[in-house]
């Protein structure tokens, strides 16, 4: 008798491939569709866990570019304060497809409206990425100009850009009900106002994410036909969510759907890759390990271990993996010397948190 | 007037300070010690602070102190009714702040190559300002005491120096008024920054200034500099801009002291 699961590797078996599997091994779980060569400019985007992704990609030695660089003289902890460094351009957070396919048309106009500056005791956030000016623009004027020269900069990006990193965040959106603009937080988290008569709640479906992702491709290819996209699913799960159902179901449906598009783009598409982080942190795979005490955010050895993965199939440009956190700055080096020369107690803290920024957290200040 | 003892720490800039002192101004304040801690900016990498004192920890730098006080090699903060910090990297660093930034109204004065907000130049010219020794001693001294401690920059370079090939490289810079509305926009950013800290910043006094941002030549002129010979290096000042400055800051630790400094002022000669 025959069966055709009798050859099958390993893998193909829950017991081999996962009950019995060291969860730090991830044999087979991962096999690169492309190569990333050194020199290939990678952009990235997305949810916050995108944010983990860059930072071990850039000191591991691959080229992540940086077309929004901060001023050389803030330190890292402050350029994070205001947006640098974090992604490729001073975006903030992609959490959704429509959020990316939006940002990549504004960027193609050059369409920058007064309607998407929010306010809040007397200063100006930019509504398309509110956390990057944590005390807002001092004016109208301030926020339209900034957010003009980011989109020449993100048009500058699209264009360059060999390979895009971008980790899928969220279903879950609030839009304008007019313009049909949707905005990465609720409005009223961090500035402007909820207003019913204007915001509306909006969950994509498959066929919305998966379009406006292919709509996203389309436009960007336009100026970069060699394009090759590397997709990711947050394994984050949502923090709150906007629809009738426990916040539990309402995660399961939203990574489902991203999960289920990543996987359907990377089958039809030759030069789209889908990169199992998600499973790696959120399945039974890894115990739940993986995760902080909250349950949600993603601990340091989760990182870790999906980036493992990861540099087995993109072997780092430098030879070796390198964690961020051996990278030193400019001002911890100053601060090392001072340390050992003086002998002086430190004059700012060395031990940044190295969080992710990820503005949906707000809502919880709202659930209490 | 009941006794007040002040101390000055700085690096290089401080012996212009210290010659005005000694040729003048010390004879008119009788009730007022001023004792000097000085070392070149390098040396005073090797200071500590231990037990409430500022403590030399290397033989070079406890000679230069030695030299400079008279014999001493720390100073406790508890023997001091106020401070100055002078040098000691404080400056307006116009080029560092500009180059390649600027922020929406810069731009009247010429094209910013990159945009930024007016919150993230506040954060630039702050890490600027505070990336030297001044504000670790004045913290040290705040964990301490709460004595007054004024911080007395580093003076502008001389004016002679104002057709350096960086003005001429940008653009925005050899304007005047740029520079002279880029160096408020620091000095208001900088007194607060330094208030936050718990001290004062006197900025370089208007009658010393030339064109924005540099000093005038004839303060540059036989300068006063620790431990070398007078070089007119367009860095160092000479005794007459040491006798300027110290009479402000003077004058301002007298205010803050309750008029204990000056007593009878109009015998200052500045």
């Amino acid at each position: 008798m025959r069966s055709p699961y009798e050859n099958r590797d390993p893998k193909s078996f829950w017991r081999s491939g996962v009950s019995e599997a060291h969860p730090l091994t991830a044999e087979g779980l991962y096999r690169k569709k492309f190569e990333i060569a050194a020199g290939d400019g990678i952009a990235t985007a997305g949810s916050c866990f995108a944010q983990h992704v860059a930072r071990h990609m850039r000191a591991s030695g691959f080229n992540v570019l940086d077309v929004e660089p901060a001023p050389a003289a803030l330190s890292e902890e402050t350029a994070k304060e205001f947006g640098y460094g974090i992604y490729s351009a001073r975006y903030g957070n992609i959490y959704s497809a429509r959020q990316l396919l939006q940002l990549a048309q504004d960027a193609h106009a050059g369409s920058v409206e007064a309607a998407d500056v929010w306010t809040k005791d007397g200063r100006f956030y930019d509504a398309l990425r509110p956390n990057i000016e944590s005390q807002g623009f001092e004016s109208l004027e301030e926020a339209l100009a900034l957010r003009r020269e980011h989109l020449d900069k993100v048009q500058e990006l699209f264009a360059r850009m060999d390979v895009l990193v971008f980790t899928f965040g969220l279903t879950e959106a609030w839009m304008d009900r007019n313009t049909g603009r949707v905005f990465p937080t609720a409005p009223g988290t961090i500035a402007g106002d909820y207003d019913p008569g204007v915001h509306v709640f909006k969950n994509f479906d498959y066929a919305e994410v998966r379009d406006d992702f292919e709509q996203f491709l389309k436009l960007v290819r336009e100026t970069n036909p060699k394009l090759r996209v590397l997709l990711t699913v947050s394994p984050v799960p949502l923090t709150a969510t906007a629809t009738d159902d426990h916040v539990l179901a309402a995660t399961t449906y939203s990574k489902s759907v991203l999960r289920a598009v990543a996987g359907d783009l990377a089958r039809a598409h030759d030069n789209i890759d889908y990169f199992p982080s998600y499973e790696m942190i959120a399945s039974p795979w890894s115990r739940g390990f993986f995760y902080e005490s909250n349950l949600r955010a993603v601990s340091q050895a989760g990182v870790e271990a999906v980036m493992r993965v990861f540099f087995e199939q993109h072997r780092p440009p430098s030879g070796t993996v390198t964690a961020p956190a051996a990278e030193e700055s400019r001002a911890e080096r100053r601060e090392r010397r001072r340390k050992e020369k003086g002998q002086r107690k430190n004059r700012r803290d060395e031990t940044s948190e190295d969080d992710a920024v990820c503005e949906d957290v707000l809502l919880e200040a709202f659930g209490s | 007037m009941k006794p007040f003892s002040l101390c000055a720490i700085g690096n290089s800039h401080a012996a212009t300070y210290h010659t005005a002192w000694k040729n003048g101004i010390a004879q008119d304040l009788p009730h007022l010690s001023l004792t000097f801690f000085a070392a070149n900016g390098s040396d005073l990498e090797h200071l500590a602070f231990e037990d409430g004192a500022f403590t030399a920890r290397d033989d070079k730098l406890a000679g230069q102190f030695a030299t400079t006080s008279g014999g001493r090699q720390s100073a406790a903060v508890g023997d001091y009714d106020a401070f100055l910090l002078i040098g000691l990297g404080v400056r307006v660093n116009i080029r560092r702040l500009i180059e390649g930034f600027g922020t929406v109204e810069h731009r009247r004065w010429g094209q910013v190559e990159t945009l930024i907000s007016r919150g993230c130049f506040t954060a630039m010219t702050e890490a600027v300002l505070n990336d030297n020794q001044a504000f670790w001693l004045l913290d040290r001294i705040r964990e301490a005491g709460p004595q007054p401690a004024l911080i007395l920059p580093t003076p502008y370079r001389s004016d002679v120096e104002a057709s350096w090939t960086f003005l001429r490289k940008h653009r925005r810079l050899a304007d005047a008024a740029f520079r002279a509305k880029l160096i408020a926009e620091v000095e208001e950013i900088g007194a607060a920054l330094v208030g936050r800290h718990g001290g004062e910043i006197l900025w370089q006094d208007e009658s010393t200034i030339g064109v924005a941002g540099f000093s005038k030549a004839e303060y540059a002129q036989n300068p006063e500099r620790l431990g070398s010979a007078a070089v007119d290096d367009g860095m160092h000042m000479n005794e007459a801009y040491g006798r300027i400055m110290l009479t402000r800051a003077l004058e301002r630790l007298d205010a803050m002291s309750g008029g204990r400094v000056l007593g009878e002022r109009e015998r200052l000669r500045a």
